[in-house]
């Protein structure tokens, strides 16, 4: 007897003792997951502002992180520039490893990319001096000139709630 | 507490009292409470409002000195008391030295009124006045009849080409322009529909084939001064003979419609001529048609209109 549609197949001739393959799909699941956060059990996990909102929020309640003309109509570059981005974060991610409470912002003007951060190190001299590395090499690395600004700003103070 | 106290007395603020604060760097097993209840967190709001580097009593020097270009938000330059943020139950909106969202916004701390003033002002000195006898748009037309339309991209990136750029539109009002009646028709002819706009008699020529916008520009003079001149021209191809009443050519003025109508001596003004004479021309230059021998709507209606036109010229009573 045939019990379920997925043993048809097994009744089908095998010609040459090929193997059939199978497996099983349980129903998909169409849930948005992005930016969202999972309440901790003891409410004690911190969120940013920007962790804080949902992106459906994104120009309601939060800005944009990065800003450039590539995304208007008829304009050309906007895979380029969402690239490039993606190389700057993840370039000042590392670079100042573990001193980034928040977000980077990006903009760029004509032929300028400004990069802002939020860092928590109160060692001066070491902050300098990364500003100046990244801001060579990125300059280097994407053939625009590069301006950074950094600001002071504690773990505690980037907290926007508790989740 | 004790070390909370410590800190307002150092930074000159008054004693908060009565707070209960603990951060996530406090030892583990509390529960963190960032937030404090509704009626002192109002208060805590006030006081901090109140504090000397939030206010702008004293600015030293003029504010276009301290922001003279396009910057990124500074919040130790800038003197008022910010914040900004949506808030969310028991949340306060971050002030502007945590604030991600006054970095993220474009400022225009830049453009205040006097700052622009301040830059007119620099500017006045290479300027002329506009001139007075130009007072109307007739006025600018006449002296100008020939206006040229280019755009200017202006976008972030590595390089400031945009192909866009090159393309250039010439607009002339052809009663500018010495044209007899041959040559206005001929040099409409010439345009084509697309260029020349019967409604306000204008002549547009858009260029942009070439790579370069003077390029198109030269060009597109070119096209016109060669339209014009070529429309003065008659060639022998051009003769009454010669041209059907396919090309669109009809001229009234030499048919035996007009003989009849001046041997009725009206005067020329007068609608029923005007009509007269349209319906005629749509008569004589009617398509050819796909099916001989079948009276469609359009021929029906072109020689009823002639059938109108013909009893009013003639002041014919109509039948019923």
């Amino acid at each position: 007897m045939i019990r379920n549609i997925n043993s048809l197949r097994a009744l089908l001739p095998r010609l040459y003792h090929q193997p059939v393959c199978q497996f099983h799909v349980s129903p998909v699941n169409n849930k948005a997951t992005a930016g969202r956060h999972k309440v901790s059990k003891m409410l004690n996990k911190p969120l940013t502002y920007d962790q804080a909102f949902k992106p459906n929020f994104i120009g309601v309640k939060k800005g944009w992180l990065s800003v450039h003309t590539g995304n208007l109509r008829g304009e050309h570059g906007s895979y380029q520039f969402t690239y490039e981005d993606e190389l700057i974060r993840k370039f000042c991610v590392g670079t100042f490893y573990r001193m980034l409470p928040t977000d980077i912002v990006i903009k760029r003007r004509f032929n300028v990319i400004e990069i802002t951060l939020m860092c928590n190190t109160v060692v001066s001299t070491k902050v300098f001096f990364l500003k100046a590395y990244s801001e060579r090499l990125l300059s280097a690395l994407l053939k625009c000139h590069i301006k950074m600004h950094i600001f002071k700003l504690n773990n505690e103070d980037a907290i926007y709630k508790y989740i | 507490m004790t070390t909370v106290q410590k800190i307002c007395v150092s930074l000159n603020m008054p004693r908060i009292r009565h707070i209960r604060v603990f951060s996530s760097v406090s030892s583990a097993g509390l529960v963190p409470k960032p937030y404090l209840p509704d009626n002192l967190m109002k208060k805590t709001k006030e006081r901090i409002a109140r504090h000397p580097s939030f206010l702008a009593d004293t600015l030293e020097g003029e504010w276009s000195d301290i922001w003279p270009l396009p910057n990124q938000f500074n919040p130790y330059l800038v003197p008022l008391p910010l914040r900004m943020g949506h808030t969310q139950k028991f949340c306060v909106s971050p002030d502007k030295y945590t604030s991600v969202e006054l970095l993220k916004v474009q400022n225009f701390l830049h453009l205040t009124p006097p700052a622009i003033k301040k830059h007119c002002a620099a500017l006045k000195k290479f300027c002329t006045p506009f001139p007075k006898e130009l007072k109307t748009q007739q006025d600018c037309e006449r002296e100008f009849p020939v206006e040229t339309h280019t755009v200017d991209y202006v976008a972030a990136g590595k390089t400031p080409r945009n192909p866009a750029a090159r393309v250039v539109t010439k607009t002339i009002r052809l009663s500018n322009l010495v044209l007899d009646h041959h040559a206005r028709l001929k040099l409409t002819q010439l345009a084509g529909k697309e260029r020349y706009n019967r409604s306000n008699d204008i002549l547009t020529i858009k260029v942009d084939r070439c790579p370069v916008k003077k390029q198109n520009q030269d060009f597109a003079d070119y096209l016109l001064t060669a339209l014009y001149f070529e429309s003065w021209k008659t060639e022998p191809w051009e003769s009454k003979e010669n041209t059907s009443h396919s090309d669109g050519y009809y001229w009234w003025e030499d048919s035996p419609s007009y003989q009849n109508v001046k041997n009725l001596s009206l005067s020329w003004d007068s609608p029923a001529v005007e009509k007269y004479r349209e319906s005629v021309r749509e008569i004589k230059l009617e398509p050819e048609p796909e099916k001989l021998g079948i009276l469609t709507e359009e021929r029906k209606e072109a020689v009823s209109n002639y059938k109108d036109s013909v009893i009013k010229l003639l002041n014919l009573p109509v039948l019923a």
